[in-house]
C-alpha cells in the first residue's frame, strides 16, 4: 500500500523541485495540491483531435470526467471520457476508449474498462451520473458527437448500454449526428424518476464545415479552426423518464427549444429560486447563456436575459464553458460561477433571489485574471473553512498557440481562489502547490475526496495528455461532513435534495446533490461541507419529494448516509 | 537694355535662353528673358507652357498660371499646359480649379504616367481614395519605376480598405528604395494590420539594423507582438522605445496595454497615468485606465476615468457604454440609462448597450422597454452572425473576402 508520504516522495524524485517537507509543511495557505495521477495508475492519455493543428472545432473542446462510486464501496472511482482523431486508422482494439478506473482504496486505481463493458471509442464529450432506474446503482450517461450512451449499472461491476432501448439516442430522425456536450440528470417533474438534460453545441458535419483556410479563421494572426460564431448552433434536449426504463424527448413540449442562445456546453441543475423545483442553467459559448426556470408544470422558461445571467457584466455574450453553483455568500442562495474564453474573466453571478442575479465578478476580486482560458469550473471548500472556494481548469482552445511565447500558452496552469467569507476572493494559485501550477491543456474537471481523508481532491481530463489527479494535502485540521443521500420516495440518488448544514457556532451552509456541472463533468454526488473548527453540525435534508429529514448534532469528520424518511447511518 | 548675347527671335528661343539662365542661377536674367519670350511672336501653346513652367520653377506662381492659361487658350488640346496648370493651381491651394485641369490632361494624354500620378495624388489628398487608387494603378502600370507612385497607391488602397493591395504596393516601394526607412516602417505597419506580424517584425528589424534608435520601427515591433499575443516581447519592445524616448506617449500607452494583457494591472495603470501626464488629451488612455479600475473593483475610479474620456471626446461611444456599466454596477441605474442611450445613439450596431439597458429597464419594472432592448440586442447579434455565416459559406465555395475572420470574437 502506498502511503501519502511515499506518494510525495515518489513525486519529488520525479520532479526534483519540491522537497517532501516543503510539500507537507504547506505554505501560509496550509493546503497543497499534488498531482498523483501517474502514481495512482491513471496513465492513459486522452486522445482528442490532432495535436498540432486542428481543422475543426470538434477537435478542440476535449472531454469531461466523473468522480463516482460505481461499485458502492464508499470509495470514489473515476471515469474519463475519451475522444478520437480524424484521418487516423486505429488497429482493432487499439482505438482510444473512455476508461473506468476502480479505486483500490490505497491511493491507486485499476483500469476496469473492458470488464465493465465501457470500452467504446468515438468523439466522447461529457458525462453525468444518476441512478435513472432507481435500483441503487449509479448509472452513467456519456455524450458524444454522434449517438450518446446510457450505461445501466448492473450492480456487479458491469454496465449495459441501454441507449436504444431507453430511447435516449440523440441522432436526429434524418440520421444527422448531433454534437452533444454537457449533461445532467434531474427530476424536473419531481416524480421520483431522474430525467436527463443534454446540451448541444454545433450542428456539425465535416463534409460541409468550413476549414480554417476558408475564412480564413484567425486567432491573433494564427489560422485556426472556425467557429462557433458563424456556424449553425445545436439544440439542447430534455428527456423525460417514463419510469419504466424508457425516456421521451420532451424538449419542445417543455420549452427547451425556445432557448435564446445556442452553442451549449456546461449544464448546471439547481433550485436557483428556492421554490423546491430544479432549474437549469446552460453555459453557452459566444451566445447568451440560458437559465430555464422550472414552471412546475413540466415546462421551463428561459429567463437568462432578464435574470442577469445571460451575459457578462458589460452586456456582451461570453464564451461560457464550465459552470458551478454554491452558497458563496452564506445567504442560502446558490450563486453561479462560469468559466469563459481568454481575454475575458470568469464570471460570478450573485443570486439576489426571486430569479434575479447580479454580476459580482469584479466586486469579488475575480476580475484580474483574463489570460487564462477556462473550462472546468468547480466550487470546492478546499480548506474546509465553511466557505466555498473556486477552482478553474484551464488550457487554450487552439494547439496552434504553442507557437507563441505568451505566458499562458496552450498548456495553462489552474487558478484557485480562496473565499474570504466576505464576498471577496483571493487568488491563492501560487501558494497552492505544484498540482495547481503545472501547465496542462485542461478541460473537464471534477471534485471529490478520492482518498476519503476529508479534504477535496480534483481530477482533470486533459486534451492529448494524461489526466491529473490533484490530491489535496492540508495541515489545517479543519473539520468536515459529507452527506450521501439515498432517496426512497425521491429518486434513489437523492439528486436535487437540498442540504442545509449548520455547524455549531458557524454560519449555516447550503448545497444540493447535483448531477453534471463543471465542464461536462460529474463531481462526487456526496455533498461535502467544511465545518471549520466545529465538531458537530445540524443537517436538514429537503428531498425532492417534499419530505424533510432533520439530523441534529451530527459529529464531524464522517460520511453520513441519509436514507429519505429514515435515520442516518 | 538686353545684352546682345541674349537676343533671340522667337518665344521658344527666349525660353531656351531663360532655361539656361535658370540653370546658371541667374534668376534676374531668366525673368528678363521670359519677359521677352512673353512678348515675342509668334506665340504658341508650347511656348506659353514653357514660359509658365519656367516661371513656376522660379516660384512665380501667378505669372506661371497666367501663361499656362494662355497656352490653353491657344490650344485647348495641349495636355501639358493642362497638366502644368493643374499642378500650379494645386500648389497655390486652388484645388477645385486644379482638379479639372489634371483630369483634362489625363483625358488628352492617357498614356502619360506623370499625369495620372498627379491626378491620383490629387484624389488622394481630397480623400477620394477609390478614384485615387484607380488612377494610381494606371500610373504605376505605365511606369513602375517610381517609388512615389507605388507609395501613393499604397496609401490610397490602405485608405479604401484594400489592405492586401496596399501591402503589394508598399512591397514595390521598399524594393525600389530599400533605404527609405519611412516607407519600410509604413510597410511594416500595414503588415501588422494584415495579420502578418512576423513579417512586420523582420521589416522593422531591417530598419533597426542601420538605425537602432528608430522609434517607429521599435513601436511597430511592439505592436506586432501585441497582435501576436506575445506580451512579454511587446513589453520589451516598448521599454526599448522608452529608453530612447522616455516621453513617448504612444509607447507608454502601448506598454500599458501589454501589461494589462499580462494581467499586471497596477503596472499597466502606472503607464496609462504616465501617458496621460504627458498628454492629458489622450481619451483612450483614460478609457483603458478606467477598464483596469473596473477589473480591480474600483468602480468610482472607473466612472471618473470614463467621464474624463467623454469630456475629451464626447462622441466616444465605448466610454459612454462603459460609464453606463459602471453606474449600473454602482447602483445608480437612473444615471446609467442616459449613458447607455448615448452609446446606442453614437453606435447603434453594438448589442451590448442594448442588453445592459434591457437589464436595467427590467429591474426598474419597464418590461416592455426591457423586452424591446433585449430584442434589438438579439437582432444585432443575429445579423452579425449571419454575416459571419455568409462569409464562411462563401469561403467553402471558393469565394474571396475583404478581410479575414477573427476566429474568436467571443
Amino acid at each position: 500500500m502506498l502511503s501519502r508520504r511515499s506518494f510525495a516522495k515518489s513525486l519529488c524524485a520525479a520532479a526534483h523541485v519540491f522537497s517532501l517537507d516543503q510539500l507537507l509543511a504547506g505554505t501560509q495557505l496550509g493546503v497543497q495540491f499534488v498531482n498523483v495521477a501517474r502514481e495512482a495508475g491513471l496513465n492513459a492519455k486522452t486522445t482528442f483531435g490532432a495535436e498540432q493543428r486542428n481543422k475543426y472545432l470538434l477537435e478542440t473542446t476535449g472531454c469531461g470526467v466523473a468522480f463516482f462510486d460505481y461499485d458502492n464501496d464508499g470509495w470514489l472511482d473515476i471515469f474519463f471520457v475519451n475522444g478520437t482523431r480524424f484521418d487516423t486508422e486505429y488497429q482493432k482494439g487499439a482505438e482510444p476508449v473512455s476508461r473506468l478506473y476502480k479505486n483500490n482504496r490505497d491511493g491507486t486505481f485499476t483500469d476496469v474498462t473492458v470488464k465493465a463493458g465501457l470500452a467504446r471509442t468515438g468523439w466522447g464529450q461529457g458525462v453525468c451520473v444518476g441512478d435513472d432506474d432507481n435500483d441503487g446503482h449509479e448509472d452513467l450517461f456519456v455524450t458524444y458527437w454522434g449517438d450518446c450512451a446510457l450505461y445501466r449499472n448492473n450492480g456487479n461491476g458491469t454496465f449495459t448500454d441501454v441507449t436504444l432501448k431507453a430511447g435516449v439516442t440523440t441522432r436526429t430522425a434524418s440520421g444527422f449526428k448531433r454534437w452533444n456536450t454537457g449533461c445532467a440528470f434531474l427530476d424536473y417533474d419531481r416524480d421520483g424518476h431522474l430525467d436527463l438534460y443534454v446540451a448541444n453545441y454545433i450542428d456539425f458535419d465535416p463534409k460541409t464545415a468550413p476549414l480554417p483556410e476558408s475564412g480564413p479563421c484567425l486567432y491573433e494572426g494564427l489560422v485556426v479552426a472556425c467557429g462557433p460564431p458563424g456556424l449553425q448552433g445545436g439544440k439542447d434536449i430534455l428527456f423525460r423518464n417514463n419510469g419504466d426504463g424508457t425516456f421521451t424527448d420532451v424538449s419542445e413540449k417543455a420549452g427547451i427549444l425556445k432557448k435564446q442562445g445556442t452553442y451549449g456546453l456546461g449544464v448546471l441543475v439547481a433550485d436557483f429560486d428556492n421554490d423546491g423545483w430544479p432549474d437549469i442553467y446552460v453555459a453557452d459559448d459566444s451566445s447568451p447563456s440560458a437559465l430555464f426556470r422550472n414552471n412546475h408544470d413540466g415546462t421551463f422558461t428561459d429567463i437568462g436575459l432578464e435574470s442577469g445571467v445571460a451575459f457578462g457584466p458589460d452586456g456582451k455574450t461570453q464564451a461560457g464553458m464550465g459552470v458551478s453553483a454554491a452558497d458563496v455568500y452564506g445567504d442560502n442562495k446558490l450563486a453561479i460561477f462560469k468559466t469563459n474564453f481568454a481575454g475575458d474573466t470568469s464570471t460570478l453571478y450573485r443570486n439576489r433571489g426571486s430569479g434575479n442575479f447580479e454580476d459580482m465578478t469584479f466586486q469579488a476580486g475575480l476580475g484580474r485574471n483574463t489570460r487564462f482560458l477556462g473550462w472546468g469550473a468547480c466550487f470546492l471548500d478546499f480548506d474546509n473553512d465553511g466557505w466555498p472556494d473556486i477552482l478553474t481548469c484551464n488550457g487554450h482552445v487552439y494547439p496552434e498557440v504553442r507557437e507563441r511565447a505568451s505566458e499562458s500558452g496552450y498548456r495553462e496552469r489552474k487558478v484557485l481562489y480562496h473565499n474570504l467569507g466576505n464576498g471577496k476572493f483571493e487568488d491563492v494559485s501560487l501558494d497552492a502547490g505544484p498540482g495547481i501550477l503545472e501547465p496542462v491543456p485542461g478541460r473537464g474537471c471534477a471534485v471529490g475526496d478520492f482518498d476519503n481523508d476529508g479534504d477535496l481532491d480534483v481530477v482533470v481530463n486533459c486534451v492529448n495528455d494524461i489526466p491529473q489527479l490533484l490530491r489535496c494535502d492540508t495541515t489545517l485540521k479543519n473539520n468536515w461532513i459529507k452527506v450521501k443521500t439515498i432517496g426512497t420516495k425521491s429518486n434513489k440518488s437523492g439528486i436535487g435534495a437540498r442540504i442545509y448544514c449548520k455547524p455549531e457556532g458557524e454560519h449555516r451552509q447550503m448545497d444540493e446533490v447535483r448531477s453534471g456541472g463543471s465542464y461536462m463533468s460529474q463531481s462526487d454526488l456526496r455533498v461535502h461541507f467544511g465545518l471549520g473548527k466545529a465538531t458537530t453540525a445540524d443537517l436538514d435534508i429537503h428531498w425532492p419529494s417534499g419530505l424533510i429529514d432533520k439530523l441534529a448534532g451530527v459529529k464531524a469528520n464522517r460520511v453520513v448516509t441519509v436514507i429519505e424518511g429514515k435515520r442516518l447511518s | 537694355m538686353i545684352p546682345a548675347s541674349l537676343l533671340a527671335d522667337t518665344p521658344l528661343d527666349w525660353t531656351s535662353r531663360a532655361e539656361q539662365l535658370v540653370r546658371t542661377g541667374d534668376t534676374q536674367g531668366a525673368i528678363a528673358a521670359l519677359s521677352q519670350a512673353a512678348t515675342a511672336e509668334p506665340a504658341s501653346s508650347e511656348s506659353e507652357d514653357k514660359i509658365g513652367f519656367l516661371f513656376a520653377v522660379l516660384g512665380r506662381q501667378n505669372e506661371a498660371i497666367d501663361h499656362f492659361r494662355k497656352s490653353i487658350s491657344l490650344d485647348a488640346h495641349y495636355s501639358a499646359a493642362h497638366y502644368h496648370l493643374g499642378v500650379a493651381l494645386w500648389i497655390a491651394n486652388d484645388r477645385d480649379l486644379a482638379l479639372p485641369e489634371l483630369q483634362e490632361a489625363v483625358r488628352l494624354s492617357p498614356a502619360v504616367s506623370d499625369y495620372r500620378f498627379r491626378l491620383g495624388s490629387a484624389y488622394l489628398d481630397r480623400g477620394d481614395f477609390a478614384q485615387a487608387a484607380a488612377e494610381l494603378k494606371e500610373a504605376v502600370a505605365l511606369d513602375a519605376s517610381k517609388p512615389a507612385g507605388w507609395q501613393s497607391l499604397g496609401r490610397a488602397l490602405q485608405n479604401s480598405g484594400d489592405l492586401a493591395g496596399a501591402v503589394t504596393a508598399y512591397q514595390h516601394v521598399v524594393a525600389l528604395n530599400p533605404s527609405d526607412d519611412n516607407a519600410r516602417n509604413a510597410y511594416a505597419g500595414l503588415l501588422i494590420e494584415t495579420r502578418e506580424p512576423d513579417h512586420a517584425i523582420k521589416e522593422s528589424q531591417q530598419v533597426l539594423a542601420h538605425d537602432p534608435s528608430n522609434t517607429t520601427a521599435q513601436m511597430n515591433i511592439g505592436y506586432a507582438y501585441l497582435k501576436k499575443g506575445e506580451f512579454d516581447s511587446a513589453e520589451k519592445a516598448y521599454r526599448d522605445v522608452l529608453t530612447n524616448d522616455p516621453a513617448s506617449v504612444a509607447a507608454h500607452f502601448d506598454l500599458g496595454i501589454a501589461l494589462k494583457m499580462k494581467d499586471e494591472l497596477e503596472l499597466a495603470q502606472k503607464e496609462f497615468k504616465e501617458a496621460l501626464r504627458l498628454d492629458p488629451s489622450l481619451a483612450e488612455a483614460r478609457y483603458t485606465l478606467g477598464i483596469t479600475n473596473w477589473q480591480i473593483g474600483d468602480f468610482a475610479g472607473m466612472i471618473e476615468q470614463m467621464r474624463e474620456a467623454i469630456a475629451i471626446r464626447p462622441d466616444y461611444a465605448e466610454a459612454h457604454y462603459m460609464l453606463g456599466i459602471g453606474l449600473k454596477q454602482s447602483g445608480d441605474l437612473d444615471a446609467a440609462i442616459p449613458e447607455l442611450k448615448e452609446a446606442i445613439r453614437l453606435d447603434p450596431s453594438t448589442p451590448g448597450p442594448f442588453n445592459t439597458l434591457g437589464q436595467i429597464l427590467r429591474i426598474k419594472g419597464d418590461k416592455q422597454g426591457s423586452d424591446e432592448a433585449f430584442a434589438t440586442g438579439a437582432r444585432l447579434k443575429h445579423d452579425n452572425e449571419a454575416q459571419l455565416a455568409n462569409t464562411l459559406e462563401q469561403g467553402m465555395r471558393g469565394g474571396t473576402f475583404p478581410k479575414p475572420l477573427v476566429a474568436a470574437p467571443r
